[in-house]
């Protein structure tokens, strides 16, 4: 015993580095870990309010960019709204049209080098923002909610490889999947496409508004390539993203007040047949 | 130079790397994705010999859960900056770096006591290992060596330089205060 202590003690350095490493090593491979540390994150209220320090101080020479793409914004609105007055569509339930709402927040940190980013926005479960809603620019889908505090939360980017949008072709109407590679933040690919359909470049892609988050018709991107090799079961569809990820500034929160209902009715469908 | 000044020394620099690294966290570089993880300086410049190096190890495991925090990365930073420390003590066992009088070791490396070339050695070998294993505990299983190489490398260039003339900035700083 006094031996095996010695022992011990004589390669403490060592064991020390080695325990050290095998947890850091759990921590960032066991994902019990990352529910854990839920508030390990950059929606830290301290951590969230070091980078809304630096990035108010970096804020300045883009207020003229800023104000010109709210210039822009207002006039696509506005146009839209004269539209709708034109031909009002009678057939839409009141309930539906006020299903989504959109809550304004400002981007404070935004990483494109890793293969998991994350952003950070300026407001949290004060301003009525939960983990889940999607979060959206006037150029297309921006991503998720992971996590919230009081006054910040951390998005899930759509420049992360864990996430799936479920998008559709324009012109076709065929649905698929987004997903982005890891490598080129420009691109992503459009995973899914059977290969007996038409696809050219040059086609648009949108949210599909099929998995709540997002409503239908959110630009995601364009199609830039499209291959099919002889054996392969789906098309090999590269997207150029419209967002651009590397500027981003002022995003949208959807909240979709009907996605409680939408998900409780297919969980008890999915129940009722497994 | 007193033991409570050592601290004081230390101290900002702490400061100074931290926040360095939060701000270039924030300004986007975006020239093959690439970044730098400066804060590694503090690391590489503490006291190496006859210092408790279980301190140390802790030390730079809770410094790295912290950035952890800022880059959303949970246990990544953790795991590469113990690994540096460990691999940095048993490097500069190789590279000793000398003091003044030529007869004893300094108490911690700097570009003063090491020279120009054996300081960038040490540098650029550490940063190095730090930024590969960053970037691939980050893409694990995602991307091939070769796809990432530019970000890797132009990532250790930019740390090397930004440590440098860190190093030469805090000797103009010490001489000037007759702090060395």
């Amino acid at each position: 015993m006094k031996k095996l202590f010695r022992f011990l003690y004589e390669y403490r350095n060592l064991f020390t580095f080695l325990v050290l490493e095998s947890f850091g090593l759990s921590l960032v491979f066991n994902q019990n870990f990352h529910t854990r540390f839920k508030h390990f994150n950059s929606s830290n209220l301290l951590i969230g309010s070091v980078y809304e320090f630096f990035s108010n101080m970096g804020q300045y020479p883009h207020l003229k960019e800023v104000y010109r793409q709210i210039l822009n914004e207002n006039a696509y609105l506005k146009e839209q709204i004269l539209q709708n007055r034109m031909q009002p569509d009678k057939n839409l339930d009141k309930l539906i049209e006020n299903q989504f709402k959109f809550i304004p927040a400002q981007v404070i940190n935004n990483s494109i080098i890793h293969t998991k980013n994350y952003l950070t926005l300026n407001k949290g479960a004060a301003s009525g923002i939960i983990p889940g809603m999607g979060v959206i620019t006037e150029s297309g889908i921006v991503g998720s909610v992971k996590s919230v505090s009081e006054h910040f939360s951390t998005v899930i980017s759509l420049l992360h490889t864990d996430v799936l949008v479920s998008a559709k072709l324009i012109p076709s109407n065929v649905m698929g999947t987004i997903r982005w590679s890891g490598c080129n933040p420009l691109q992503a690919q459009l995973l899914y496409i059977p290969r007996h359909l038409k696809v050219e470049v040059g086609d648009k892609v949108v949210t599909s508004g099929y998995d709540a988050i997002f409503y239908t018709g959110i630009p995601i991107g364009i199609v830039s390539h499209v291959e099919l090799s002889k054996e392969s079961l789906f098309y090999n569809i590269l997207v150029d993203i419209s967002t651009d990820f590397s500027t981003l500034q002022h995003v949208y929160v959807l909240v979709n007040s009907l996605k409680p209902e939408k998900e409780s009715l297919e969980c008890v469908t999915k129940s009722y047949y497994e | 130079m007193s033991k409570k000044n050592i601290w004081l020394v230390y101290f900002t620099n702490f400061i100074a790397y931290i926040s360095l690294q939060v701000i270039i966290g924030q300004a986007s570089i975006h020239f093959y994705r690439s970044t730098c993880f400066v804060y590694i300086g503090f690391f590489l410049c503490l006291p190496w010999y006859k210092t408790n190096l279980i301190l140390q190890l802790l030390l730079g495991f809770f410094v790295g859960l912290i950035i952890d925090a800022f880059y959303d990365s949970l246990g990544i930073h953790a795991f590469a900056i113990v690994l540096l420390i460990y691999l940095r003590n048993l490097l500069l066992h190789l590279l000793p770096p000398i003091a003044v009088n030529d007869y004893e070791y300094a108490a911690r490396p700097s570009l003063y006591s090491m020279g120009f070339k054996k300081f960038s050695i040490y540098v650029l070998f550490l940063t190095a290992m730090y930024h590969t294993t960053v970037f691939f505990l980050d893409a694990w299983g995602f991307m091939s060596f070769f796809t990432m190489l530019p970000q890797v490398f132009i990532s250790i260039i930019l740390s090397y330089f930004i440590i440098c003339s860190f190093q030469i900035l805090s000797a103009i700083v010490s001489n000037t205060s007759s702090i060395r």
